[in-house]
């Protein structure tokens, strides 16, 4: 099945155009239209984002979205969505386009109302951040707020590399925490719930993780060493936060360096953690 | 002139390592049946103590395939020197890279000797090595990467029949879209034996506009939170393949994006053999 995407020229001109100047009319010109739903679409609409575009519709969540609920999509609604997109392979979901059709769609369907998009991770409702941004003379101000928008509007690339699709975007990051789920439990035969539980815990952790996984030299590039590390946090009793992630890649890094780690065998690489790693990163 | 590396508590072969004086470790790739796998060819000489751990099926060829893009990255393993390496279609993005390997299966110990071929200073020593460890490595094998493959040709109605415009697009990977007039594309989806001089032309003509975008784009340093070109893989290969050229890039003052495409890819004239730029390796 060939989903519809947005058209990647123009909405990657539209991205790279709203990030150039800060504070310019264009970016002012954006929050204004997002204020509204119905003054976004029209914006949208005026883009030739949706040119040459042909492919089946992205099935969309059932209900509505509070601000809230959108802004970190509860596990069942992740699930729930999952189960809809569950025929996106990888290579689509690294799509920016995707995402960013994915969330118009929602807004058109009245699933989320567009000023959701300019809500940030500590809460702030996006309606107040547009107003506050608009009314005061700061142009850094408008900036943030315009790179919020797009970030969660498919990601910013442009600005945050590929993490960006899988970490800033509520519905991107959904797919990617369930395919990472599935995959973690496929080699472990690990609770789904249990893994979903760590991984939604807080946007930190998520980060480090995706970071890791999609880097250049990625230290859980490799889906064994990945589903071993996830299984074992998620079955151990620490209180696990995003400064582990980043010593236990670091160690695992270090064992990498001298050999390939992906030749072991699951069980072995659980037990590497559980004996080699956690003592070192969690009982200091 | 090449060191023995100190940091690996055994023998490795691998280019600027000593430790086996006389040892060659290669790998070619020819096409395999599918576009997703591909065929490797591991290839050792002179190094007695590797092929030793070889035959003795202490140690195994091996390729990892990574796609960093989707988190994708597999080591596969095999006892014979020809290997089939494929990968999964789905996780297929902006880059591809293959590295072939000789990886050792068990814990091995082992006191070097003067006819295991490697360098004086590793004679008599007893070494340790674990199973994974790395005993020879091979350069990158890149598939997807080159500039070449960065361009995505597009059919363009809006376009007069034989003309084209390059754009730059982000998604799913830094890559340029290269919108084509009717008979341009018609052309370039099967240019023939005859014609392909001119359809390495047209590419020539999309790569120099690619590169004045990038270096539009990606010529600071991401000041501000923004992406720095060095964050981005297929740029990173890009300009390692500029430097190995001695072509400057982006972020040179004087980067002249005609230049370097032209350099890099030489427009073909006739009576000139053009070389392909399919795959690159390095």
């Amino acid at each position: 099945m060939a989903y519809a995407k947005l058209n990647d020229v123009a909405y990657t001109e539209l991205r790279t155009g709203l990030i150039e100047t800060k504070g310019s009319l264009l970016q002012t010109y954006l929050l204004k239209m997002t204020r509204e739903t119905g003054t976004f679409l029209e914006y949208m609409g005026m883009k030739p984002l949706l040119t040459g575009i042909k492919g089946d519709p992205i099935p969309l969540h059932e209900g509505k979205l509070t601000q809230d609920e959108y802004k970190h999509l509860p596990p069942t609604v992740e699930k729930e969505l999952y189960g809809k997109w569950d025929a996106f392979t990888p290579a689509l979901a690294c799509h920016t386009s995707l995402w960013g059709k994915a969330t118009l769609d929602h807004i058109r369907a009245g699933k989320i109302e567009s000023y959701y998009l300019a809500s940030n991770t500590r809460g702030e409702c996006g309606l107040k951040r547009i107003d506050k941004a608009l009314a005061g003379d700061n142009k850094k101000a408008i900036d943030d707020v315009v790179r919020t928008i797009l970030r969660q509007m498919g990601g910013l690339p442009e600005a945050r590399g590929i993490r960006s699709v899988y970490a800033d975007c509520p519905f991107a990051r959904a797919w990617w925490r369930v395919h990472i789920v599935n995959e973690v439990c496929d080699a472990t035969g690990d609770d789904a719930k249990k893994i979903h539980k760590l991984l939604n815990q807080s946007q930190t952790i998520w980060e480090r993780l995706i970071l890791l996984t999609v880097s250049r030299n990625s230290v859980l590039g490799d889906s064994n060493i990945r589903s071993a590390l996830i299984s074992e946090l998620a079955n151990s009793q620490y209180k696990i936060t995003g400064d582990h992630i980043t010593d236990l890649t670091r160690l695992i890094g270090r064992q990498q360096a001298l050999r390939e780690l992906g030749i072991l065998k699951i069980s072995e690489l659980k037990t590497m953690m559980q004996k080699d790693f956690f003592p070192r990163v969690f009982g200091k | 002139m090449a060191d023995i590396v100190s940091v690996f508590p055994f023998p490795v072969l691998e280019n600027g390592n000593a430790s086996f004086p006389k040892g060659v470790y290669k790998a070619g790739r020819e096409k395999a049946d599918g576009d997703h796998s591909v065929i490797i060819n591991h290839e050792l000489t002179g190094a007695p103590f590797l092929q030793e751990m070889l035959d003795s099926n202490k140690a195994v060829y091996a390729c990892l395939v990574a796609i960093p893009t989707t988190g994708y990255r597999r080591l596969l393993t095999s006892k014979s020197s020809q290997q089939e390496v494929p990968w999964d279609k789905g996780y297929m993005a902006d880059s591809l890279n293959i590295r072939p390997l000789i990886i050792a299966t068990e814990e091995i110990t082992h006191k070097l000797g003067d006819d295991d071929g490697v360098a004086k200073p590793w004679i008599g020593k007893t070494i340790a090595i674990l199973p994974g460890s790395r005993l020879a490595r091979g350069p990158y094998l890149r598939l997807k990467s080159s500039i070449v493959n960065m361009l995505t040709f597009r059919v363009d109605e809006n376009l007069r029949p034989d003309s084209m415009q390059v754009d730059l697009a982000t998604d799913g990977g830094l890559h340029f879209v290269v919108r084509m007039g009717n008979n341009l594309y018609r052309f370039t989806r099967n240019p023939d034996e005859n014609h392909k001089m001119l359809y390495n032309n047209i590419c020539v003509h999309a790569v120099s506009r690619g590169f004045e975008l990038i270096k539009r784009h990606y010529s600071g340093d991401g000041v501000d939170g923004d992406e720095s070109w060095e964050n981005i893989s297929v740029l990173q290969v890009l300009a390692d393949k500029l430097a190995s050229e001695g072509i400057s890039h982006w972020t040179d003052p004087d980067f002249d994006p005609v230049r370097a495409a032209t350099e890099l890819f030489p427009i073909g004239v006739p009576g000139h053999v053009v070389a392909d730029d399919e795959e690159e390796e390095g």
